[in-house]
């Protein structure tokens, strides 16, 4: 991970049209190329309107809401793009319904549609295509009709597709929302992956304990406003945070305790996270 | 979507050779009324796709028991319009003979022409058919747009089932009830849930569209190509040679069914 930012915005506020409420109200934050930012929120917090925001669908899609602020991408102004296909040539973006985003009737076509309309050479694309197919383990779906597939192996086609067109950012709102733990698994150890390489994403998913995993850092979002950023134990161990699970609650309650002079805890608040997380607990790590 | 993959000469075959056969089966459906030469070209047709694509009457006779009714109607319309000798009389109603005989050759033509477009159906895939129209001359925006609506198909039909289920479930018998207007009814039900659906899908799906470059100007690439081999040669020659045939009997061999 990289400390250049590759997302900046700095007082984003936005309303949509008619609406008593701000959508977004204030918002600051940064994240750096090569990492992976989880937003959690209850539902209406605000989640998928900032992705619209990074994605530039708000104002060049939507036209019913305004936002003030500034959002800089990878070093840029988003207003200087023009264009929501130029913005879209940098950031993709993995829409929550992956049967709108299925638009060929063949896996393999449908990977290969947006490069086609790109124009990227053909070698190229079949190079680009094979990647994608291996990273998001859909090789043997390749020849089968996108309309049969189940609805987890629509979501892992629908990402790998806004993958092949090798943006140096990714959005993603609930990819895994239609998977099951082994297939959410395959997507996050992939999303890891394109980080790794130096792919910025962003993810809004309700699966904190795969978020608080794989993610770098983690944001929470309520009404509109960021409560919290940080790592994933700085928000699960957080005094206020509502996703911070019984395990770890406990954990910190005991902590708390006035116990008995010299007696040990029976779990402490760092194996209680790495319990919860399936991550390594803090004393394996160190072995 | 009535597209199957399978490996039969019909699949094989380049879409702008299996264009240029529908184009002519249509043609010469079109261009006679003559009851023997349309019997004649389904009878082609029938061969043909069960020899060249597998596909046997068994396979598509519930879409032609469908127009069957139409045919019969045809018929009786025909024979009581149509002047010349009558076939049989109803007390002071004549039943022309021509009438009959043109009546069953325009539902012959029907035939023809529909068991024609299901075999280029199951045997050419959607994204096939987009591409010969393209490689044909469309402009993509507007050959891209068949192989969509093929995508979308399947997706309204599964939307209509889950609608019917959840009418069924509230004690609606009328989606599943033999009677053809209490299902017609059930259809007009479906209408408005169906319709703002697919509005409000519509939005999403152009922006999903717009995203991945679409209407983008600039050059496109085609990850598939096109090829012309011999066999699609053969079968472009065949059709003309069908079409050849046709011709010379339409003017040189006398209707047999002719009224004299």
């Amino acid at each position: 991970m990289s400390t250049a930012p590759a997302i900046t915005t700095r007082g984003l506020t936005l309303r949509y049209s008619g609406a008593e409420r701000r959508a977004l109200e204030d918002i600051s934050f940064d994240v750096f190329t090569g990492e992976i930012l989880g937003i959690l929120g209850a539902t209406g917090a605000g989640k998928s309107t900032l992705l619209q925001v990074l994605a530039g669908v708000i104002p060049h899609h939507e036209h019913d809401a305004a936002f003030r602020g500034d959002v800089n991408i990878l070093g840029r102004d988003i207003d200087d793009y023009g264009s929501l296909t130029a913005i879209a040539a940098e950031v993709g973006l993995v829409l929550q319904d992956p049967e709108v985003q299925l638009v060929n009737t063949v896996v393999r076509e449908e990977l290969a549609w947006g490069m086609e309309n790109r124009g990227v050479p053909i070698p190229e694309m079949q190079q680009r295509l094979d990647r994608a197919a291996e990273l998001f383990d859909i090789t043997p779906l390749l020849d089968r009709f996108t309309h049969a597939l189940s609805g987890g192996e629509k979501q892992r086609v629908v990402v790998a597709a806004v993958y092949c067109l090798s943006p140096r950012i990714i959005l993603l709102d609930e990819p895994t929302s239609e998977l099951d733990p082994a297939g959410t698994e395959s997507v996050m150890k992939a999303v890891r992956t394109l980080a790794d390489e130096g792919v910025t994403v962003v993810i809004v998913d309700h699966k904190i304990e795969e978020l608080a995993l794989y993610a770098d850092r983690l944001m929470v979002l309520d009404s509109g406003n960021v409560r919290a950023v940080g790592t994933p134990r700085e928000i699960l161990t957080r005094g206020d945070s509502p996703y911070r699970p019984q395990v770890v609650d406990v954990a910190l309650e005991l902590d708390m305790m006035d116990l008995w002079p010299g007696t040990k805890l029976p779990l402490g608040v760092d194996e209680a996270v790495a319990i919860w997380t399936g991550a390594p607990a803090p004393e394996e790590v160190q072995q | 979507m009535l597209y199957r993959p399978g490996s039969t000469f019909f699949h094989r075959s380049d879409p702008r050779a299996k264009l240029f056969t529908i184009l002519v089966v249509l043609a010469l459906a079109l261009s006679t009324t003559r009851l023997d030469v349309l019997l004649a070209l389904t009878a082609i047709v029938i061969v043909a796709l069960a020899i060249g694509a597998g596909l046997t009457p068994r396979s598509y006779w519930k879409a032609l028991v469908v127009i069957l009714p139409l045919i019969a109607l045809l018929t009786l319309l025909q024979s009581l319009v149509q002047g010349g000798p009558a076939a049989f009389s109803l007390g002071s109603v004549g039943f022309s003979r021509h009438g009959i005989l043109l009546g069953l050759a325009l539902g012959t033509r029907l035939m023809a022409m529909g068991i024609c477009f299901y075999g280029f159906s199951v045997t050419t895939s959607p994204s096939d058919i987009s591409l010969a129209l393209n490689r044909l001359g469309v402009p993509y925006k507007f050959s891209y747009l068949t192989s969509f609506a093929f995508r979308f198909l399947p997706l309204m039909q599964d939307e209509a089932r889950t609608l019917l289920t959840a009418m069924s479930v509230r004690g609606s018998d009328e989606g599943t009830s033999p009677n053809p207007f209490r299902r017609g009814k059930a259809i007009v039900r479906m209408l408005f849930p169906m319709l703002m659906g697919s509005l409000k899908r519509s939005g999403d799906i152009s922006l999903s569209m717009e995203l991945r470059g679409y209407g983008l100007k600039g050059p496109r690439t085609c990850l598939r190509s096109l090829h012309f081999h011999g066999r699609d040669v053969a079968l472009v020659l065949t059709m003309v040679l069908v079409v050849v045939a046709a011709v010379l009997v339409q003017w040189q061999v006398p209707n047999p069914l002719a009224v004299r």
